[in-house]
């Protein structure tokens, strides 16, 4: 067998050596010189035991670690192992008395550990925080991590934050982690839900970008709400995500905080469309149930029904714009469409009598003459409303009316026209658009209608009804 | 409806209803063209284990208008073991039918004693589950979950049949009902709609075409997305058929005493 074939083997192979094998030369200071068959003719050096101790130790002391050349000399010293010679850093240490370099430097790090924990929440402290975590907050486990970086990756990659904190200071974990709760916080959320739920089903789209940014203060207050709920929502142990402080508010599901408010304005469209269809095809035929005098209109000759942006402007100076628009116009009177499921009191109210209860005036110089409000609410959201709607010269049509007369009128219409609505696209399913109408005023119904499981629903029977405005328009 | 006179079907209502409209299409095995698959099934039949005679079987399987999680579902077939297998397709004629043959579908589900689909727990019944939640179909002492009111009567297929290919070292280009149908009936189908096309199909249909000539086309073809979802389920009975021969027990779940049978 060549030497260097054994040197490999006693690499690759196991560092024990048989004690037999190894024949030892000391010198007078005291270093000897380990022969080993086949391996290294020159031998291996060992420095002087004692001499070499206090080396290591004193290194050790200095910079928790070893020079590659002691690492090598202390490897050596395994084999002067009076029992079991082993080529390895563990019995070097055994033969030199002390502690492993690695146990060293471990215990080491584990003061070093301890004092940052301690430093960072004094035992004082932490009682304190205990007794009255309200008026006594610690810092927390983030903090730590950024003031004590080196000291945290060695928790982590030990024991654990948890086990690290609880031998040190029992109870220090959950007293770091405990959320302090302001004790009137638990009667403002259920409040705070309510107008949230109202807001996300009139089709606010409640994300952080939007509510930070908003001109109204009631809803850059929400946003500041939600934010320090994020870090202190009751009985939840983690940072929330704005959308799921929102969502465990409101009891809606994530995707659909999303997706209602878009549902929801969807809604306001599709009803918008409902009036313009029925307009459009009582003047035609000449057939209006809920008598808007769409006759007698001053200017039939004209073009009487107005849809148009520029249109349906009015000046309006309760708001900063100092315009507003309409829904629709009807010679110079305003068409307003309501789907919100929001009481029509206080300052809803106030909105409504402001614009159409005024005289306002629209962008072309004409006077406003009143204004007609269809409500697709139950009677329950309006019905105090009524008389102050009147008297300000606002007629209300009130969805069972609607519902009624647009059903006889689409009747009339889908009979007399079978010619001309024969192919229009979609086909026309009378049926389904009555239903779509009721569904949009009823809470409930509505509420599930606008989610984004029915958004093909809402997008067909717009088509519909767009369809059915353009062959009106077009007759 | 000329599509009900096309594919033999008949219109119904939703309990009596005059504006929730469906079609309903009925066929037998005998009535179908599709290789060996009615062969598979009839032999299927011979080797019912005893118990599983005088059960309630189905075998399910959607069409929908789209790859995404809302997309509202237009066809459903059921297949069911009744001495004969016979097939029962709901179609929703528009969106607004769709409530329609969720109840319909729903009701024949109330009652199975086991549902088979082939990959349904991550598809069909999934869909199916999260539709009937939002048309609120589901009765008050129900589950709101389809999957779970189901439990260990739903058998899907797909998982099986993955590790039986594999004991058995099928080189298939994928695990698809039509491939497997290619490879262990024999069988091609001729003139099928591909099911990626079906979502542009029944659109079509909804918007109805400009003149006759085009609803005349487009109707043609959505009568073939129904033979399609009937060939589905068919197939579906056949891998059922293939996987309990060789071996693979479908009707454990459904002859456990743990699982309570209704009769």
């Amino acid at each position: 067998m060549e030497p260097h074939q054994h040197n490999l083997e006693f690499h690759r192979k196991s560092k024990k050596v048989n004690k037999k094998d190894i024949r030892i030369v000391e010198s007078e200071r005291g270093s000897k010189t380990i022969f080993l068959p086949g391996y290294l003719d020159h031998g291996l050096y060992v420095p002087p035991l004692e001499e070499f101790k206090n080396k290591v130790l004193k290194q050790l002391k200095r910079n928790y670690r070893l020079s590659n050349l002691y690492w090598m000399y202390l490897r050596h010293c395994g084999l002067l192992h009076p029992t079991h010679p082993s080529r390895s850093i563990e019995t070097g240490s055994e033969v030199l008395g002390i502690s492993s370099p690695r146990e060293y430097r471990c215990n080491h790090h584990q003061k070093r550990a301890e004092q940052a924990v301690r430093r960072m929440w004094h035992s004082r402290d932490v009682e304190m925080c205990i007794r009255d975590p309200t008026k006594h907050p610690l810092p927390s486990i983030i903090q730590f991590k950024r003031k004590f970086p080196a000291e945290y990756k060695f928790i982590r990659e030990h024991d654990g934050m948890y086990d690290f904190l609880e031998n040190l200071h029992p109870g220090l974990y959950n007293a770091i982690n405990q959320r302090t709760v302001p004790s009137n916080l638990h009667s403002g959320l259920k409040k705070l839900g309510k107008e949230l739920r109202e807001a996300v089903h009139s089709g606010l789209p409640l994300s952080s970008t939007y509510l930070s940014r908003s001109d109204d203060s009631k809803e850059r207050r929400w946003y500041r709400q939600i934010s320090f709920l994020m870090k202190n929502y009751p009985d939840s142990k983690r940072r929330l995500q704005f959308e799921e402080v929102v969502s465990r508010l409101t009891g809606i599901s994530q995707a659909d905080v999303h997706a209602i408010p878009v549902g929801a304005r969807e809604c306001g469209e599709l009803a918008e469309a409902f009036v313009r269809c029925y307009l459009v095809w009582a003047s035609k035929e000449s057939f209006d149930p809920l008598n808007l005098n769409l006759n007698h209109l001053p200017n039939t000759e004209e073009r009487a029904l107005k849809f148009d942006r520029e249109e349906i402007k009015f000046k309006f100076e309760h708001n900063k714009k100092g315009y507003a628009y309409a829904d629709g116009r009807l010679g110079d009177t305003a068409l307003e469409v309501k789907v919100e499921s929001k009481k029509l009191r206080g300052r809803v109210l106030e909105d409504c009598l402001q614009r159409y209860g005024n005289g306002n005036h629209w962008n072309d110089g004409e006077k406003m003459n009143g204004a007609i409000l269809f409500l697709y609410q139950e009677p329950k959201f309006f019905v105090k409303a009524i008389s102050h709607l009147e008297k300000a010269d606002i007629r209300v049509i009130e969805f069972h009316d609607f519902q009624g007369s647009f059903a006889a009128l689409m009747d009339r219409v889908l009979k007399r026209n079978t010619e001309l609505l024969e192919y229009t696209e979609p086909k026309i399913n009378l049926p389904a658009l009555l239903n779509a109408h009721h569904t949009l005023s009823v809470e409930e119904k509505k509420l599930n209608f606008s989610k984004a499981g029915f958004r093909t629903h809402r997008k067909w029977y717009l088509d519909m009804l767009e369809s059915l405005i353009y062959e009106g328009e077009k007759k | 409806m000329s599509l009900a006179k096309l594919v033999g079907g008949r219109i119904l209502r939703y309990h009596g209803q005059k504006n929730l409209e469906y079609l309903e299409v009925t066929r037998g095995t005998l009535e179908l063209e599709h290789g060996r698959v009615p062969e598979h099934i009839r032999r299927y039949h011979l080797s019912l284990p005893r118990e599983i005679s005088d059960k309630e079987v189905l075998f399910v399987d959607i069409e929908t208008c789209g790859l995404s999680f809302n997309a509202p579902i237009n066809t459903i077939t059921v297949g069911k073991i009744n001495g004969e297998l016979s097939f029962r397709t709901f179609f929703a004629p528009d969106y607004f039918a769709e409530k329609a043959i969720l109840i319909a579908c729903l009701d024949y589900l109330r009652k199975a004693d086991a549902v088979f689909t082939y990959n349904g727990t991550t598809f069909d019944i999934k869909r199916l589950s999260k539709r009937m939640q939002l048309h609120n179909i589901f009765r008050r002492t129900e589950k709101t979950n389809l999957g779970e009111m189901l439990g260990n009567k739903h058998y899907d297929l797909y998982p099986s049949m993955v590790k039986l290919l594999a004991e058995q070292n099928h080189a298939l280009l994928d695990r698809k009902l039509q491939t497997l149908e290619k490879v262990l009936s024999k069988t091609h189908r001729e003139e099928d709609i591909p099911g990626a096309r079906i979502p542009e199909i029944y659109n079509a249909f909804i918007q109805g075409g400009k003149d006759i000539e085009e609803r005349k086309k487009i109707e043609e073809d959505m009568a073939k997305v129904i033979e399609h979802n009937i060939l589905d389920v068919a197939s579906t009975c056949a891998v059922a058929a293939y996987a309990h021969e060789n071996g693979v027990n479908i009707w454990e779940n459904l002859l456990s005493p743990k699982v309570h049978i209704s009769q």
